[in-house]
């Protein structure tokens, strides 16, 4: 007996197969706090949020004749909410966890160490992902009793919670994935989880939208946009499975509908591939980290740039100060750097294809239905505001994670003068972004396409997007020392107030404070004005050039402000915006001398 | 020029430092020595107005640390013990950087920046990029910041530590020149010796406490209370050391082939009560030599090594 024992040790021990990150990084994040409040935090998010579900369905109708149906129905519900919140809610975790992983070996230099060690690169990376996971899984597991007793009340079958937490499991492990193939060659923890999110955001979000716009163009058959989609889009699968669910079809193992196990299997195969490359790439960036130069992208900047020993090292590239020194630094990191063959091809593709679908968008006409418009600056305004938060949450911390930040404290600039050159240094290094958005206003109100009422309204949304942006995320970067914490911190913030309190505040029911929030969102915003001022059907009715108030819709859930109006509603919305800045100001202000130095 | 008073720093139950009293004067170089976590690090953080101290106060020049941060700040020069370089910016870049944030003028910050890239000696790595530079050059590109705005105090925090014996003399020439220069210098180190050469003053500093303050002579003469002398005589050993061991004023007679060693009793100095005795007693003398204590054997007697 003893012998099968050992033997089943032998080949069960997951040490064998993971090595000893696995066990290094469990007992290491056992001991971080913030792991605990994460769990906790977790916990009573979707608490909250099952029971503002719960209320919503059961109590309004509870004087109703047919408990027993009742019930099941509020069981379904519950069940949808927990599966979606789940599905949603693990992918922001997992994105934010794993971006810190292997970022976190190679800056502090043990990578290189581990690898001097018999720790093959693939238990690195296994065990690096496993460990992860494990929370992750932990997390998830945290709402099958939840599941189990909302199917006391009946109406929903196992097979589509199985279906649903396999979709949510292949999906986590697929992100997880993700993260780490982009951490290996990133400098810096949270240059990765903005990678990540948007590379997930093109994946999951652009592509299959481009999929949808080509397929409604050529007119093909929706079918075979859905299966593509569902094949390889968790979101689209888990809605096809919810709604099999729900109304009706069955979903297991033997009926027709279990694509979304061949959604499952394609999700991992693409996981493994990417782990493959992960981990042969690992040993490389190790390497060149133990030869003393710093990990960068792959892509990167290896030529022309000076050697150690390079005697009189080329003069003429040093680049001489003008003006203020701390927005003059912040503006050395450009937005893209563009010094590598690689790169300057990845920008061409990149701006071709932007010429290339604007061309072909005016050449259908599309330009002239508002949607597109929407759609455009929308995107605009979302990645200008994301990409303005990325850098206003490194700008503080990453200083802190360098141990430059104390070096420049002891400089007599005043605390509000550095934060005045941080924001003044981060708005103007992703002022392209917004550049893109000018420019498609005023090309098309140019070319009658947009209404020029847009130039009244849009500059000042675009102002108070920035201004909420970078001192949102100055505020967050001043309150910590890891720049993935502060930037994880700034996007819930935003998506907190912008996305899910509105959703709660919807589910218990409560529609003026839901109304003001959204109004309040900047890419709300935008969204009403180009839908108001944009399309042709906006610029032919009346003659516009002499009275742009005619004839313009302003539609703010279903009233009309008109263009006077809307006009005292942004104004309103900017004071709004410039007090919570201040106090966003005032906030990274007082903090911004703290944690200079670690425990 | 600098002066600290009843300085406590805590950090939960830990105090770095309680009580610390310490004044330096202006134009001293001050070697301020301490084993590990005496306290030296956050003595130098609570001066570059880096940090808040629990209670007790500091001044540089006459300007409280506290309430006039940013007077302060113009005055010191502070250099950490370990330094945070920015990636992207050139040696050159990064002085200039640290020109501007100083607030010298546009015009004058060229100047300047050669100044102090050729006191230090990195003109050769003008156009390097400051994250390629060694741990030494690093250090040296330390030095070369703190000076840029002309501080008349400078906190060093072991500027020497992590280099090699040269680059540790050529340290130690560069601040022999700023001493020249008029200014007053505060530096840290583990190792007495190694500022023997440069500094006028000591302290010794220990769970967060001064426990010396004062010249090196005077801090030799207080580990050294005992002093000690070696004696060589050609024959009669056995005699030498039984008269030696017969004087009042010694303590110990100890023999070791051809060399006696005398160690005398606390205060008494008396090389010649030595001389004359064995002459009197028709023994050969050969050579007769007081035996220094080195510094670092007084370093060990004052602290006694216990780590926090
Ligand atoms: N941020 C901190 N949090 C908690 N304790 C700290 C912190 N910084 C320093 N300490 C503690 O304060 C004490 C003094 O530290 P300090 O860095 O001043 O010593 P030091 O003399 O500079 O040592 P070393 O020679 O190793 O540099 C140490 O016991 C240290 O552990
Ligand atoms: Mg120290």
């Amino acid at each position: 007996m003893p012998t099968l024992i050992t033997t089943l040790r032998f080949w069960f021990d997951p040490l064998r197969w993971t090595g000893p990150i696995f066990d290094k990084e469990l007992r290491v994040s056992s001991r971080r706090r913030r792991n605990y409040v994460l769990r906790t935090a977790y916990v009573l998010v979707m608490l909250l949020f099952i029971w503002l579900v719960w209320v919503e369905t059961v109590s309004d109708r509870v004087s109703s004749a047919n408990v027993i149906a009742q019930m099941s129905r509020a069981g379904i519900e519950l069940t949808m909410a927990i599966v979606w919140f789940q599905f949603v809610g693990l992918q922001l975790v997992a994105v934010s966890m794993l971006s810190t992983a292997i970022r976190d070996e190679l800056a502090s230099k043990t990578l290189g160490v581990l690898l001097t060690t018999p720790i093959s690169s693939l238990q690195i990376v296994i065990g690096k992902l496993l460990s992860k996971l494990l929370q992750l899984f932990a997390l998830l597991a945290l709402s099958l009793p939840v599941l189990a007793i909302i199917r006391v009340f009946g109406g929903v079958r196992w097979d589509y919670i199985i279906a649903a937490l396999s979709i949510t499991l292949t999906t986590l492990v697929f992100d997880a994935a993700v993260c780490l193939f982009i951490s290996v060659t990133n400098r810096k923890s949270y240059q990765v989880l903005a990678a990540a999110v948007v590379v997930l955001v093109v994946l999951f979000g652009l592509i299959p939208l481009m999929i949808v716009i080509i397929w409604d163009d050529l007119n093909l058959p929706w079918v075979t946009a859905e299966i593509i989609l569902s094949y390889v889009n968790p979101f689209v699968v888990l809605g096809m499975v919810t709604d099999s669910a729900l109304y009706g079809g069955g979903i297991g193992f033997g009926s027709s509908n279990s694509f979304w196990l061949t959604h499952c299997g394609i999700m991992l195969g693409v996981t493994a591939l990417l782990l493959l490359v992960t981990t042969l790439r690992v040993r490389k960036a190790a390497l060149r980290q133990m030869a003393g130069e710093p990990a960068r992208s792959l892509l990167g900047r290896r030529k022309g740039r000076p050697t150690i020993d390079s005697e009189h090292a080329d003069e003429s590239r040093i680049r001489r100060l003008k003006g203020k020194p701390i927005v003059w630094k912040e503006l050395r990191e450009p937005l893209v750097r563009v010094r590598s063959l690689w790169q300057k091809i990845m920008l061409t593709l990149i701006l071709l294809f932007m010429a290339a679908f604007y061309g072909y968008t005016v050449y259908r006409h599309w330009m002239e239905e508002e949607v597109f418009h929407i759609l455009f600056v929308v995107i605009y305004m979302i990645a200008g505001m994301f990409a303005t938060m990325v850098g206003a949450a490194a700008a503080i911390t990453k200083e802190r994670e360098t141990r430059s930040w104390p070096i420049l404290l002891i400089t007599p600039l005043t605390d509000g003068g550095i934060i005045y050159g941080k924001v003044v240094g981060t708005i103007r290094r992703y002022m392209p972004i917004w550049l893109f958005l000018g420019v498609h206003l005023m090309v098309f109100s140019l070319f009658g396409y947009i209404n020029p009422a847009v130039l009244v309204h849009m500059p000042l949304i675009i102002l108070n997007g920035v201004i909420y942006a970078v001192l949102s995320g100055l505020c967050f970067s001043s309150l910590c020392r890891k720049t993935a914490l502060a930037l994880v911190l700034t996007l819930l913030f935003s998506l907190g107030w912008m996305i899910f309190l509105p959703m709660m505040l919807g589910i218990a029911g409560s529609s003026d404070a839901i109304e003001l929030l959204i109004s309040a969102n900047p890419i709300m915003q935008s969204g009403v004005i180009m839908e108001a001022t944009s399309g042709k059907y906006n610029i032919s009715s009346g003659n516009y050039y002499y009275d742009i108030s005619q004839g313009l819709k302003y539609d703010w859930f279903g009233e009309n402000l008109g263009f006077v109006g809307t006009t005292l509603a942004l104004v309103g919305f900017t004071v709004l915006n410039l007090i919570l800045s201040m106090v966003f100001f005032i906030i990274a202000r007082t903090n911004l001398r703290n944690k200079l130095f670690s425990k | 020029m600098i002066r600290i008073n009843a300085l406590t720093k805590k950090y939960g139950e830990l105090a770095a430092l309680s009580n610390l009293e310490l004044t330096i004067n202006a134009g001293d170089v001050f070697g301020f020595i301490g084993p590990n976590g005496a306290g030296k690090t956050t003595t130098m953080r609570i001066l570059a107005t880096l940090l808040t101290p629990t209670s007790g106060r500091a001044f540089i020049d006459g300007h409280d640390v506290l309430t006039h941060g940013r007077t302060v700040r113009r005055l010191v020069g502070y250099m950490p013990d370990f330094m945070g370089v920015y990636d992207d910016l050139k040696v050159f870049e990064y002085l200039e950087f640290f020109a501007a944030a100083f607030g010298i003028e546009p015009r004058k910050r060229k100047g300047i920046v050669e100044g102090v890239l050729e006191l230090t000696d990195l003109q050769s790595k003008k156009a390097a990029p400051v994250d390629s530079l060694s741990r030494g050059m690093q250090q040296r590109l330390g030095l070369a910041r703190v000076l840029i705005h002309d501080p008349k105090v400078l906190i060093l925090d072991e500027p020497a530590s992590g280099l090699d014996p040269r680059a540790r003399i050529e340290i130690r020439g560069l601040l022999r020149e700023l001493k020249k220069m008029g200014k007053t210098i505060m530096i840290s180190s583990h190792i007495l010796s190694e500022l023997e050469e440069i500094s006028d003053h000591v302290g010794i500093i220990e769970h967060g406490q001064l426990v010396f303050s004062g010249t090196l002579a005077q801090l030799r003469q207080r580990a050294g209370q005992q002093s000690k002398v070696r004696v060589r005589v050609v024959q009669d050993h056995d005699k030498a050391v039984e008269l030696l061991s017969a004087l009042p004023q010694i303590a110990d007679v100890h023999r070791e082939g051809e060399i006696i060693s005398v160690t005398f009793h606390p205060g008494q100095d008396a090389d010649g009560i030595v001389a004359r005795t064995l002459v009197r007693a028709d023994i050969d003398l050969i050579a007769l030599e007081p035996e220094q204590l080195k510094l670092d054997d007084a370093f060990l007697q004052l602290t006694r090594g216990l780590v926090h």
